[in-house]
């Protein structure tokens, strides 16, 4: 803790505050997640260990580093990142910043590259969000926010969560309590990225609870059934008939994205697929044409982070 | 760290060489401490990729610090506590502790044998060992660099044994068939 300037806090969640330091030998900016010291006197804190572990595993341009990792006096463990001067999340909502196909293409394509690099080493995230897309001065984007994620050998006896994923980004399965997901789930929330990126809205936006958002994905992409969705009778859910009653037909995603090139749809539907086997993966998406078709994506140096210094809040 | 400290390996810089202890001597402790790192495993139940990572948390430990300098038995509790979370098998700090504290008084070779003296969790004693089994634990991750991510080679081994037991089969199978 020594050798850091804390400046502000950034953030607090349940189990952890977020603030912005200082390296004092080097001057350099980082990022500083505190783990709160449990009182349970578990010793050091699991969810720590755990990101720890997976950071320093996952090395990748588009994953954020590690710089440095302690444990203070009172048992709390300190993880230390580079800093990140923006999140998609607040692109996404400065409405002075133009966000053009190009950059679009861009934006999601370092994405998946960081999602390629998870899934390849069997990694897991389970938050995929626009907040947790940070982005350096540079336009390179950084994934962070591994609380959550875990190693994830794909043995069909290794229970899952399904507490993980914010709620506009939770797929279907995990929504109707699978504890079997898998690697097809974060690539639920990358398409729900992919559409938030075009409609510069969340694209599924539930209200509070669960079964609204399952509302909201059936009234887009159709009530499961066995055509659609072959597995989904063995869900948890399915059982107890929360499925609603009629069954409602999927809507053509070209009539609500109006604005966005062909391909990008047809990527997006290939992304947004309700049964999970039937999701493209990180790397098939990344082959996808709507990649290799004209515009290119834009360098990540021209990306606009930030609205134009006067005036600006 | 680790992996640069082992690649000039010499006995006589150990710490616990330095400190005068004989490098004979070391390594006996070294394997009675595996020994119980096992047998404690076993007992908690704990997956064999937590017990080896535990082991290794310990031996790099101790590349670093002298057997006088820091109680073997509590460097191996801390050692299984860490590597126990480190692997996805997180076990309740109270029961490594009680568990290992039985162990310790009935022996390894005598585990199993019948039940050895209990101690009572809310002693004075317990309380002792568990405050300075999590100090240790945060010495042992400091000392080990926060490298938690272990690479075993039991899973290539598992890949070729698998792979040899399977041409076995079908020269097995051939005569046979044929």
């Amino acid at each position: 803790m020594e050798n850091y300037r804390i400046m502000k806090q950034l953030g607090q969640g349940v189990w952890s505050r977020t603030y912005m330091g200082q390296q004092k030998d080097t001057d350099q900016l980082v990022a500083m997640k505190k783990f709160k010291a449990n009182s349970c006197d578990e010793g050091v804190d699991f969810k720590a260990l755990r990101e720890i572990k997976l950071l320093s595993y996952l090395q990748h341009e588009h994953i954020i580093r590690l710089v440095d990792s302690f444990a203070t006096p009172d048992m709390a463990v300190v993880l230390v990142y580079e800093y990140a001067h923006t999140s998609l999340d607040q692109i996404l909502r400065n409405r002075d910043i133009p966000l053009s196909s190009p950059d679009i293409k861009q934006h999601i394509r370092m994405l998946l590259l960081a999602m390629d690099a998870c899934h390849e080493k069997q990694i897991l995230h389970r938050e995929l969000n626009p907040e947790n897309m940070f982005y350096l001065e540079d336009g390179t984007m950084k994934l962070r926010g591994f609380d959550l994620a875990r190693m994830h050998d794909g043995k069909p006896n290794t229970l899952l969560s399904p507490q993980a994923f914010a709620l506009w980004y939770k797929p279907p399965e995990v929504l109707m309590r699978s504890q079997h997901y898998s690697f097809s789930a974060d690539m639920w929330s990358v398409g729900c990225i992919f559409a938030e990126l075009m409609l510069r809205r969340p694209f599924l936006m539930g209200q509070f609870t669960e079964l609204s958002q399952l509302d909201k994905i059936f009234k887009v992409f159709g009530t499961p059934n066995e055509s659609n969705w072959p597995d989904y009778a063995i869900l948890p859910l399915a059982w107890h008939s929360t499925v609603p009653v009629p069954p409602v037909a999927a809507v053509s995603l070209d009539g609500i994205f109006t604005a966005a090139p062909n391909d990008a749809i047809s990527l997006l539907k290939s992304i947004l697929v309700l049964d999970p086997s039937n999701r493209l993966t990180a790397s098939q998406a990344l082959r996808h044409p709507y990649f290799s078709n004209e515009p290119p994506p834009t360098p990540k140096g021209n990306l606009i982070l930030s609205s134009p210094p006067p005036e600006a809040n | 760290m680790t992996s640069a400290a082992l690649k000039n390996f010499d006995v006589s810089q150990l710490p616990s060489v330095k400190a005068g202890m004989t490098a004979k001597e070391e390594t006996i402790r070294r394997r009675k401490t595996c020994r119980f790192i096992e047998e404690a495993g076993r007992i908690l139940k704990l997956p064999r990729v937590a017990n080896a990572t535990a082991m290794v948390f310990f031996h790099r430990f101790y590349a670093k610090h002298s057997f006088m300098e820091h109680d073997r038995f509590e460097v191996a509790v801390a050692s299984i506590l860490l590597a126990a979370k480190t692997e996805e098998a997180p076990k309740k700090l109270n029961e490594i502790v009680a568990k290992c504290l039985e162990l310790k008084s009935t022996g390894v070779s005598n585990a199993g044998k019948g039940a050895g003296p209990v101690i009572d969790p809310k002693s004075e004693e317990f309380a002792k060992r568990k405050e300075r089994i999590l100090l240790l634990e945060r010495v042992v991750l400091h000392t080990i660099g926060f490298e938690l991510s272990i690479d075993h080679p039991y899973k290539f081994l598992v890949e070729i044994i698998k792979k040899l037991t399977h041409t076995r089969q079908l020269e097995y199978k051939n005569p046979q068939s044929s």
